[in-house]
């Protein structure tokens, strides 16, 4: 609203310096472009699993959070998804060994990771300023090969 | 004010000015990437012998086969295995000091082993209040050339036995029961001429508090695995033994059907057999149910050699026989 104000006191004042030669009448056509702005802000950017063992599973107190917030700058809710890639190395293994929730549960009862946003949402509705905590859990396979891997995880915001 | 500012307000003011405002709207937005980072070490598993492991036998080495998927066992330092239990407060013992240390695959799964052994004798003292046949988690912890600040732990479940007393019982009148010998009755192969039928007993306990024991009586037999601490007396030396046993209630003058109240006594023979051999004795048995759960006590002389208290009732489907007899098995 403020960007409005803003171009019709500048088209005033335009208009104030038109000679009287100018038609009677007028259109003036002005435009003002509005976006709906939603930020993410995460609490960290990065999370360790620390070492484990292959088919060892990480959940419980032992998972990892990341929060996510909606910026003060945000306009408009947003809905956040979260997703990733394979954990990488020379032979990696698939994104969805790594789960994630909105809740503390048992590795079993949270979400695999996928590699792209789709449902469930992490949040449909979060509103600027609002935040969510995601748990995140991991199973190594078993038989995975001793090394160190890593992970992208993409938390992705859309404006509603 | 100057005359053609005042005109230009006047023209502001008076003229009608049309202005089309137009607004769009788009979107944008900022997302996030956060990396997550495991290190998976060296998963390490573990098989131990003998298993069962009995106290008090001859063997003197308790033998651990230690293996890693997918990287050297060889990297193992042998010097930082400590061998302990789960959920047990023991001191860890070292392997020995001529400990083979070789590396097989003693398993045969294709996967290299190494091969470490501990004091069998020292382990034994672990189990000195052993109360009953067990399931124990032996834990091996140990380090790995190259793969610093880590110690790995490997667990095998071992079943951890004290030589003692077995006692069997089998069934005379109308039938007879053949047991699979061995240390483990919770399985038995009863053939009975009463229902003209074998089968295989699955037995579940449901209290041993000292030689008061329970037992889950199933569908078809009056009877299960009964297990406990009993007196038994050798060459007038009275021990408190262990004993296992099946045991059923039958008897002409004992019958009774589901949901009746019966008390009766009859008597049973007892075989024991231990280090001094095959005896036998005899027992006074007293039978008590209130058509739920079933009371019965064994005696010899007078004193309680052991007691099954508040056995549920199942749907048996003949009647209780008088006769007992029981063997002493040992292990």
């Amino acid at each position: 609203m403020r960007k409005i104000l803003t171009a019709i006191v500048a088209l005033v004042s335009l208009l104030s310096t038109v000679p009287l030669v100018m038609p009677a009448t007028s259109d003036v056509t002005a435009s003002v472009e509005v976006q709906t702005w939603c930020s993410l802000q995460l609490s960290t950017s990065s999370i360790s699993f620390g070492s484990m063992i292959p088919d060892q599973i990480v959940d419980g107190i032992n998972v990892q959070d990341v929060t996510a917030s909606q910026t003060a700058a945000a306009n408009v809710d947003a809905v956040l998804d979260v997703f990733g890639n394979d954990w990488q190395t020379s032979s990696g293994f698939l994104v969805g060994q790594t789960h994630w929730s909105t809740t503390l549960t048992a590795y079993s009862s949270m979400n695999p990771l996928l590699s792209s946003a789709t449902t469930p949402h992490v949040d449909s509705a979060l509103l600027p300023t609002e935040s969510d905590t995601v748990h995140f859990a991991l199973q190594v396979p078993a038989h995975q090969a001793v090394a160190s891997y890593t992970q992208t995880i993409t938390f992705e915001v859309s404006c509603g | 004010m100057e005359k053609s500012k005042k005109r230009a307000l006047v023209v502001a003011l008076l003229l009608p000015i049309f202005i089309l405002v137009s607004v769009s709207v788009s979107h944008a937005f900022v997302n996030g990437e956060i990396q997550a980072s495991v290190i998976i070490l060296p998963g390490v598993a573990t098989t131990c012998q003998p298993n069962p492991l009995i106290t008090e036998s001859r063997e003197k080495i308790f033998t651990c086969y230690i293996e890693i998927e997918n990287f050297d066992v060889s990297k193992i330092i042998p010097s930082t295995l400590r061998l302990s239990l789960v959920e047990q407060s023991v001191t860890p013992i070292q392997i020995l000091p001529n400990s083979p240390n070789t590396i097989g695959d003693f398993d045969k799964d294709g996967i290299p082993d190494l091969k470490v052994t501990f004091n069998k004798k020292t382990v034994e003292t672990w189990f000195s209040n052993l109360y009953m046949p067990q399931d124990f988690t032996f834990k091996i912890n140990g380090e790995i050339d190259g793969v610093p600040n880590y110690v790995f732990t490997a667990l095998d479940v071992v079943q951890v036995i004290k030589p003692s007393i077995t006692f069997l019982d089998f069934f005379g009148k109308g039938g007879d029961i053949n047991v699979i010998k061995g240390i483990d009755l919770s399985k038995a192969t009863i053939t009975n001429s009463q229902i003209g039928r074998s089968a295989k007993q699955d037995i579940t306990f449901t209290k041993i508090d000292g030689n008061k024991v329970s037992l889950v009586i199933r569908k078809g037999y009056v009877g299960g695995i009964v297990e406990g601490m009993a007196p038994v007396t050798i060459l007038r030396h009275t021990f408190n033994v262990q004993f296992k046993a099946w045991a059923r209630y039958t008897g002409d003058n004992c019958a009774f059907t589901p949901s009746s109240s019966v008390v009766c006594d009859g008597k049973g023979d007892f075989y024991k057999r231990s280090i001094v051999g095959l005896t036998h004795e005899s027992a006074d048995i007293h039978f008590e149910t209130d058509g739920v759960t079933a009371n019965i006590t064994a005696k010899q002389d007078g004193v309680k050699v052991f007691e099954l208290v508040n056995v549920p009732l199942e749907d048996f489907d003949f009647d209780i026989k008088a006769r007992q007899r029981f063997i002493v098995f040992g292990y």
